[in-house]
Parts: C-alpha cells; structure tokens; sequence
C-alpha cells in the first residue's frame, strides 16, 4: 500500500518493518501462487516454494529471459520468482536472489536445494546497496518490493548500475491513484503490505 | 517506462489469500481508504538500459 508521495517512514524504520512482517510470515496455502503463475509455470517447483509466493505479479513472464542470461531478483524472498527466472536462464545461465531478511533467505536456499537448481544463488543485502558491479546482469526482476522501498531514486540508480547496457527491468507493483489517509500511510502493516 | 500486461485490481477477496493480513486489518484499511483511491491495482512495468 506505500509508494505515496508522502513517505512517513525512514529507510531504516521501513526496513526493520519489511524484516519483522515478512520474517514473521507463516505460509497457509498456495492460494498466492495459483493466482499469479500457470500451473506449468508451478509444476517444477516445491510446495514449499509456492506457499511462500508473496508477490504481485509474474515478472518473469514479461521479462523474455533467455538461456546464458544472469537475472537478479529483488527482492527475492522465499525465492520463487528466482527459482522461474533459473528454469528460463538455463544451467548456462544464472539467477541470483537479494533479500535482507535472513529467515526468507534460508528458505529460498531450501527451495532452491529442493528442486536440485545449481545456477541459483541467494544473497543477503539490501535493493539500494546492490553487491554486485556494475554492468554484471542481463535483466533484473521485482516482484512486488519496490514499493517497499523508501530511497527510490537511489534504488533505480542501482539497478541501472547493475544493468548492462541494453539489458531490461521488469517488475510488478501496486499503484493507487490519489493519495491514502494519514492514518493508513502511517500504519506498519498497511506499509509492508 | 512502460506497463505491461494488465492492471489488476487488488481487491479485499484478492488481499485475503495474502497471509501478511489479518481479516481485521482488512476491515480497517477498506473503511479508510478513499473512493478516489480505488481500486488499489498491480501493474507489471518495463524499462530498457539505453546501449
């Protein structure tokens, strides 16, 4: 629900909050996934994997990945949307996972490991301090994080960094036209949602 | 930048398979958020790297 024009967080407050929120999540089903990927797209991967589906959309269906591709995903959580990007880029390619919250990262890693994907890799930082050089992906993935992000301007200058020339972004978000209440911009569960 | 694909609109039957939401929370933002706002939707967007 963030992604207003006026930011009432701090990027450290904002990031203590997505960390508490999405450390804390317990997987129901995968009612997320199956609203968001076709059951082709869902099939390789684990359970586990789906039920910790938490995005908006399916960057990796626009992002016309191709094999040898490197992909970063922002982001990346329990990994699924990795875990596409790895299938599409093939075992010449590669496809590397940034989170900042530990528990989703460990998760992604037990995803990844479960399917048997050696061109996975998941990384700890955060999306406005990428660890990676300049020019080092062909395409970079969110799904549904920037928002989530406070310092857009110096997050999309990451990101170009990181991109090589002619390479693409593609990531899924929620817009809202007009402007939210005080009350709701200053709320912790409608910010990390 | 470019949209890709469609707008969605992210309704509260489409927030409650999200486990981050409680069925009060829900309740709560929906009595709060103003018709002008609505719908809140997710859109996929595009950009290219100049060469």
């Amino acid at each position: 629900m963030s992604g207003t024009r006026e930011l009432h967080w701090s990027d450290d407050q904002a990031a203590r909050i997505v960390r508490e929120t999405y450390g804390a999540v317990i997987p129901a089903d995968t009612g997320v996934a199956q609203s968001l990927y076709a059951p082709e797209e869902l099939a390789p991967l684990t359970r586990s994997a789906a039920e910790m589906a938490l995005g908006l959309g399916n960057p990796v269906r626009y992002a016309g990945l191709r094999h040898g591709e490197t992909v970063l995903d922002l982001g990346s959580g329990g990994g699924i949307d990795t875990l596409l990007a790895a299938l599409r880029v093939g075992p010449s390619g590669r496809a590397i996972g940034l989170d900042m919250t530990p528990g989703m990262l460990e998760k992604a890693r037990a995803h990844a490991a479960a399917m048997g994907a050696s061109n996975v890799e998941f990384v700890e930082g955060r999306m406005e301090d990428i660890p990676l050089p300049a020019d080092a992906v062909d395409a970079a993935i969110s799904n549904g994080v920037i928002n989530l992000v406070t310092s857009k301007g110096k997050l999309f200058r990451e990101i170009f960094r990181v991109l090589r020339p002619g390479g693409r972004l593609v990531f899924s978000d929620s817009v809202i036209d007009g402007t939210l209440p005080k009350e709701v911009l200053e709320n912790e569960a409608a910010y990390a949602g | 930048m470019t949209t890709v694909g469609e707008r969605v609109p992210m309704t509260k039957e489409r927030l409650r398979l999200y486990p981050l939401f409680s069925e009060e929370f829900l309740d709560w933002l929906f009595q709060r958020i103003d018709p002008s706002c609505n719908p809140i939707y997710t859109a996929h967007f595009a950009m290219e790297k100049p060469r």
